[in-house]
């Protein structure tokens, strides 16, 4: 059985007046194995974010279900932590770094404990001593890393990634994706990642499934096949890798035409 | 800070009362010149007359005050967090807003007396509305990520209530707080005035009574001096409590 499964998860917002309901999308089935990382590749408004949520128990899907573990998800599961695009909205701007990293056990260890591990996982993202740093103090790119570090202090099983490196610029972008692959490496996390990004799917990902416009649903599941361990360079360099980008590209701009 | 020209208009004006009553362009005893009003404000403080009263004044009103914002920001946080609650007390909140807080005064005394109980109970009320208002309008401004942010992490509703939603929300309780603490000052004065026979509002009529202007000057002079250092005061405190509110450069409004 797979560690995280979508069965047929669909989502709609019904209409005022009769009409019929807006479909979002329908019919998402997916099974990720555990350490699978997982793109989920679409165009822009295509509902990406709320599969996310759905998966992480921060949205309701209006049929279907997602199971982790084999359990249904109803609210945010223990097993999964959320990191958000936009990581000046999710930090607190009144706690320093260290306090951020430490709300995510805090409410479990208690506020010493949360703090003491607070500290080592602010230096697993290369940010070792920016404990008594403001989150407003930091550069986009390291306010993610702080981010970064706090989904890790509550050590999950299931990252959930909703474009997270898309509020920074290209080489922050570059450092952060090799930071990601690096962490997903060491302690063997599943992961979802939903992007719009072809080369970041890519060079992250195991599996890229590829959801097409609304009403979305998964139009097709591509093996990267790409060898690991990748690097920032050489990796996009493979014909492989250029080989799935020419493939993606052409898909989804073919249908964001259409 | 450097001295601005709107100094020299209250120095003008200050100049202009001690010339109008010294030269007699004012030929009353209800007008004495201002420096004899700061002879009595400094006699009247080195008596020990003035202390005491000062003391009861701002003891009032800062229990009224504290009582009346931890009520706004309470019920505000309730209403946003549980509408229910606003659905059941939102009405009688809004029927009582409009009233005019002095005109509360006389049916209180009959309840709770001319006292502390009645004067505090009174700030209270004026304090409460302007703090709930602003705490409702903060929490509607609360980034949705935060909230989120901490249910993926497995917080509970009351933990988020606390440690997310009050902080992101200070800011603007604060600015309601100021708000309130201006109004407090008003509203205790003119409760002392009303009823009773203690605090600075009380002494002020004592003193129009008696005939005493210096007294009575002196006493309006006081509450504006009172009034200034209070908010000074409240700013001070407020840039050390949200001091990453102005950090991010989102100056609160006022």
């Amino acid at each position: 059985m797979a560690f995280l499964g979508l069965d047929a998860l669909g989502k709609f917002y019904p209409q005022p007046g009769g009409a019929a309901p807006a479909r979002i999308m329908q019919g998402i089935s997916l099974e990720v194995p555990e350490g699978e990382f997982l793109a989920v590749l679409g165009p822009s408004g295509c509902g990406k974010s709320t599969l996310l949520q759905m998966v992480a128990g921060l949205a309701t899907p209006s049929e279907g279900e997602a199971r982790i573990n084999g359990r249904a998800v109803a609210g945010p599961p223990p097993e999964a932590v959320y990191l958000f695009q936009q990581y000046n909205r999710s930090l607190l701007p009144w706690r320093n770094c260290r306090d951020n990293v430490a709300f995510a056990t805090e409410h479990r260890l208690g506020r010493k404990p949360a703090r003491a591990a607070a500290d080592e996982h602010l230096a697993s993202v290369g940010l070792a001593g920016f404990g008594d740093h403001y989150p407003w103090q930091l550069s986009g790119g390291m306010q993610q890393r702080v981010a970064i570090a706090r989904a890790l202090a509550a050590e999950p099983a299931l990252l959930l990634m909703d474009e997270p490196f898309s509020a920074v610029d290209a080489l922050t972008r570059i450092q952060l994706q090799s930071l990601i692959l690096d962490i997903w490496a060491r302690r063997r996390l599943t992961v979802m990642l939903v992007t719009h990004d072809v080369e970041e799917a890519i060079f992250l990902a195991d599996r890229i499934a590829v959801l097409t416009p609304r009403p979305s649903t998964i139009g097709e599941v591509i093996e990267v096949g790409l060898p690991r361990p990748r690097d920032a360079i050489a990796t996009r360099e493979a014909p492989r890798f250029l080989e799935l980008r020419h493939h993606l590209l052409n898909r989804l701009l073919a249908r964001d035409a259409a | 800070m450097r001295p601005s020209s709107g100094l020299w208009l209250v120095l003008a004006l200050m100049a202009l009362w001690e010339v109008s009553a010294r030269l007699h362009w004012v030929d009353s005893p209800n007008w004495p010149p201002l420096s004899t009003v700061v002879v009595a404000l400094f006699h009247d403080i080195a008596s020990g007359e003035l202390p005491p009263l000062i003391g009861g004044t701002l003891w009032r009103m800062g229990a009224g005050l504290a009582a009346g914002s931890i009520a706004g920001v309470v019920v505000g946080l309730a209403f946003c967090l549980a509408p229910v609650t606003r659905l059941l007390l939102g009405p009688a909140v809004e029927l009582l807003r409009p009233i005019p807080v002095p005109a509360i005064i006389p049916p209180l005394v009959l309840f709770l007396g001319l006292d502390d109980p009645m004067k505090i109970t009174v700030v209270a009320l004026t304090a409460f509305f302007p703090v709930l208002t602003n705490t409702m309008q903060g929490v509607a401004a609360v980034e949705a990520e935060a909230v989120q942010m901490g249910r993926t992490f497995g917080v509970g509703p009351l933990r988020r209530a606390a440690f997310i939603v009050l902080p992101a929300t200070a800011p603007y309780a604060l600015a309601g707080v100021r708000v309130a603490l201006g109004l407090s000052l008003v509203v205790a004065v003119v409760a002392e005035m009303i009823a009773g026979e203690a605090g600075i509002g009380h002494y002020l009529v004592m003193m129009q009574f008696a005939g005493r202007a210096p007294e009575m000057y002196a006493t309006i002079i006081l509450l504006a001096v009172l009034g200034y250092a209070l908010n000074r005061g409240f700013v001070a405190m407020e840039r050390r409590a949200i001091h990453w509110w102005f950090a991010l450069g989102r100056q609160a409004d006022g």
